[in-house]
């Protein structure tokens, strides 16, 4: 992999960074991805301490419905969830682009099995001190399970920077489009001859992936 | 519990609407288009059409021909590589695991923007032979490609079921007489079993899905004769280029009972239902 990215030299490193579409697919990406990292990982957490802590009505139903929905591929919810977008007038809108991420079955059922194992006892004691369930959740559930959360914030940030097939179906106009989408577009240049700048490739790569990787950079090295 | 509300209702909108109005194009009849609001006869025209189209079943070929060649490589390069990494001093540890995971942090349009250096005829003006249009290479490609990318976090995965195991074992074989590679074979391997198995799965299920690296590399066509056709393109290509929403879902939908056939003949093979319950 060094080999690859290390091809770009300083003069291409300088052509993407100038070009504007970059610009504007990076700072696309970096809101979308932090958008939904933020989201989903919240919800994710809301749900996890629901399904772990509290026996509401339907729970058993829901859990069910939770664990069918991760054996099915994402791609047999598109068709229904492109009709839904097409249907509410969000086509080409960000929120469309980000919709199907903002809820995360396997960041629920991980964030479920991390809070089953704090301790009832904090729990109550924070209840008998007059906390509500919100107040519960985030100042005594979330705090315990730091590690569990930032996991699953950089691995949702990671994917909604990766995602290609929705974004690109969602996003019509130029000025939205996402990092992903730029990077699918320098390789069709790529590939149908127009472009032949090696090190431009190279450059566009490691400049494009980069926010990813020091999150991820970042991430390994705090525990 | 106002706030169990919330996630709910985003399932439900997010995931189980769309999965059962996609049952619902999957099964209603073609004619009219695919945003009018009035309601289709229900039949299986999808379907019948479905098997007969030849494409379809090419796509099928090449999908799973593909997650089976990863799969017989990627978990016992992973294991090789986990077991190795049992020897590697606790100091370097930090880089090696951030080196191992990059590669799968990487998305697949990065990944085949990055390969697309060493296969592309018109960046590698010099190369004597052209592989991207050849298609007995397509499958090689896109192998070597996604072990590269799969393969760091397996081992990953791997090496911390090894590390679960009881240093006693590994001494106990070393006094009566195990090499490394007998040592591998008789404690490492029956250990971690399971999670292999589970690992193993995953994998199949996920290159199942196969769709950005083709995309990329073949400059979002088929590639050679459709060699890099995929279910996943595919499914893209008709529902979403050509609007036929109905036909996408109802390829979406044999594609996932492919997907379970497949997984319920491994879990059924392996015994990893067996495995778990020890």
């Amino acid at each position: 992999m060094l080999w690859l990215i290390g091809r770009a030299d300083v003069a291409s490193l300088k052509r993407v960074l100038l070009d504007s579409s970059w610009r504007d697919a990076i700072v696309n990406s970096i809101f979308l991805a932090s958008i939904q990292a933020v989201v989903s990982t919240l919800l994710a957490g809301m749900m996890g301490f629901a399904m772990a802590k509290h026996d509401f009505f339907g729970r058993k139903i829901v859990l069910m419905g939770l664990v069918f929905t991760m054996l099915v591929p994402a791609q047999l919810l598109m068709p229904g969830a492109f009709e839904m977008v097409m249907k509410t007038g969000l086509f080409d809108t960000r929120l469309a682009a980000i919709f199907p991420g903002l809820f995360s079955v396997f960041g629920s059922l991980l964030m479920m099995q991390a809070i089953a194992r704090v301790p009832d006892e904090t729990l109550h004691a924070a209840r008998l001190d007059g906390c509500n369930e919100l107040r519960v959740w985030w100042d005594i559930v979330m705090p315990q399970i730091i590690p569990t959360t930032t996991t699953l914030a950089v691995l949702s940030f990671a994917a909604a920077w990766n995602a290609l097939l929705w974004p690109s179906l969602i996003l019509a106009s130029e000025s939205k489009a996402t990092a992903a989408m730029w990077a699918a577009n320098v390789a069709f240049n790529a590939s149908s001859g127009e472009l032949s700048d090696t090190s431009f490739i190279a450059a566009a790569v490691l400049l494009t992936m980069s926010p990813v990787l020091l999150l991820g950079l970042l991430h390994t090295n705090d525990d | 519990m106002l706030f169990v509300f919330l996630p709910v209702v985003l399932f439900g909108t997010v995931l189980v609407y769309p999965l059962l109005r996609g049952t619902y194009l999957a099964f209603s009849s073609p004619h009219g288009e695919s945003f009018s609001p009035n309601p289709d006869r229900l039949s299986l025209i999808n379907f019948q059409f479905l098997f007969s189209d030849r494409l379809f079943w090419l796509a099928a070929a090449n999908t799973f021909g593909f997650a089976l060649l990863v799969s017989l490589f990627q978990i016992p390069l992973a294991l090789i590589l986990a077991f190795m990494l049992r020897s590697i001093r606790p100091a370097v540890m930090p880089f090696v695991r951030t080196a191992l995971l990059s590669t799968h942090l990487v998305g697949g349009v990065f990944v085949g923007l990055m390969f697309l250096q060493i296969v592309s005829p018109s960046v590698r003006a010099g190369a004597s032979f052209d592989v991207l249009s050849d298609p007995r290479f397509t499958l090689l490609i896109l192998c070597t490609i996604t072990l590269w990318t799969t393969v760091g976090i397996t081992a990953l995965h791997l090496q911390s079921a090894m590390r679960s195991i009881d240093p006693t074992l590994y001494d106990s074989a070393r006094i009566d007489g195990a090499s490394g590679t007998r040592q591998f074979w008789h404690v490492t391997l029956p250990a971690v079993r399971g999670t292999a198995c589970a690992l193993w799965l995953a994998g199949i299920i996920a290159s199942a899905q196969l769709f950005e690296l083709p995309f990329v590399l073949y400059g979002q066509t088929a590639g050679p004769r459709g060699s890099a056709l995929t279910l996943v393109m595919y499914l893209f290509q008709t529902g979403f280029a050509s609007g036929d929403l109905r036909y996408a879902a109802a390829i979406a939908w044999v594609m996932m009972l492919l997907l379970l056939v497949v997984s319920v003949a491994f879990v059924r093979v392996s015994g990893l239902a067996r495995t778990q319950t020890n």
